[in-house]
């Protein structure tokens, strides 16, 4: 008999009254969208990794405050994309922009699983490496849309509330990313 | 759907953080109960990046404070009437009388 997996709701108050491992189980269950999310845009390492323990640190810190007015995936999401955002000005501050992913040891990739084929993982490696460096090329604010619509998989809708703009504008970012994200995809073929 | 499209979501899947994950968010919530985690970086909202709002809110009790001491400094100067203060540095510096509302008024009267 398949034993019911706890809802979101549940969790949260079990979290709420101090139950470590009711915490323990909502990480697990959204880690794999916060770290698509987080590595999406700024790519494998330290960088993407931190945003993903703050955007769980904050949510923890708002547990009371937190009512489900929004579901718990685009909460979640939504203060990741603006860690993120902030990380991205950050460098962009101070110039460091280029080391994200040209110093990214390949190691930091963090590749799912263990490939019996290493040739199929290198391959897959590469693959990642391609795309993340694609995605490093584009705009933040069309980065963030390809992120959220291609790899979280949420809808134009979900997007551009999200990102707080208009479902026409999170349309027309997608579009000039997809011709970029081509541009680049191809040259580097 | 596109390629593009079709390449970007072939690795979604494999866009991971390293094992363990859970277990450092946990070490950090720790952290943070026991006083020892301080959050770096600006404050973020999960309704947008705006750091402009945070820190205008940090350097508003400054200003304020400011303000109110300059306030106070010439609420005093006024009830201690001191008029010495009338004339600028520069005119007590090239010696010149300090103007006054008699002075202006005489000036007018001419």
């Amino acid at each position: 008999m398949p034993v019911d997996r706890p809802t979101d709701a549940a969790l949260l108050d079990r979290a709420r009254r101090g139950d470590e491992q009711a915490f323990a189980a909502i990480v697990e269950r959204y880690e794999g969208r916060v770290a698509a999310t987080a590595i999406g845009m700024l790519g494998p390492g330290a960088d993407a990794e931190e945003v993903g323990l703050e955007a769980f640190v904050r949510l923890y810190r708002s547990l009371d405050r937190f009512r489900g007015e929004a579901s718990l995936s685009t909460y979640l999401t939504r203060i990741t994309v603006n860690l993120a955002l902030t990380e991205i000005e950050r460098r962009k501050r101070w110039f460091d922009r280029f080391r994200s992913i040209e110093e990214a040891p390949a190691d930091a990739v963090g590749v799912a699983g263990k490939p019996d084929d290493v040739l199929d993982r290198l391959g897959r490696e590469r693959e990642l490496d391609r795309v993340h460096r694609a995605l490093d090329r584009l705009p933040a604010d069309q980065r963030a849309v390809v992120v959220l619509r291609w790899l979280d998989g949420l809808s134009t809708r979900e997007t551009a509330r999200i990102l707080g703009a208009a479902e026409g504008t999170v349309m027309s970012r997608l579009k000039r990313a997809m011709d970029r994200l081509r541009r680049e995809l191809d040259e580097h073929d | 759907m596109s390629e593009t499209e079709r390449q970007i979501r072939s690795v979604a899947g494999q866009m991971q953080f390293e094992p363990g994950f859970s277990d450092r968010v946990l070490a950090r919530v720790r952290e943070l109960e026991s006083g020892e985690y301080e959050p770096s970086g600006p404050q973020v909202s999960p309704d947008g990046p705006d750091p402009l709002h945070f820190h205008l809110r940090r350097a508003f009790p400054r200003l304020a404070a400011a303000c109110v001491i300059g306030l106070l400094a010439l609420g005093a100067l006024a009830l201690a009437g001191d008029t010495s203060l009338a004339g600028s540095p520069l005119d007590a510096l090239l010696g010149l009388p300090a103007e006054t509302l008699e002075t202006a008024f005489a000036l007018g009267a001419m």
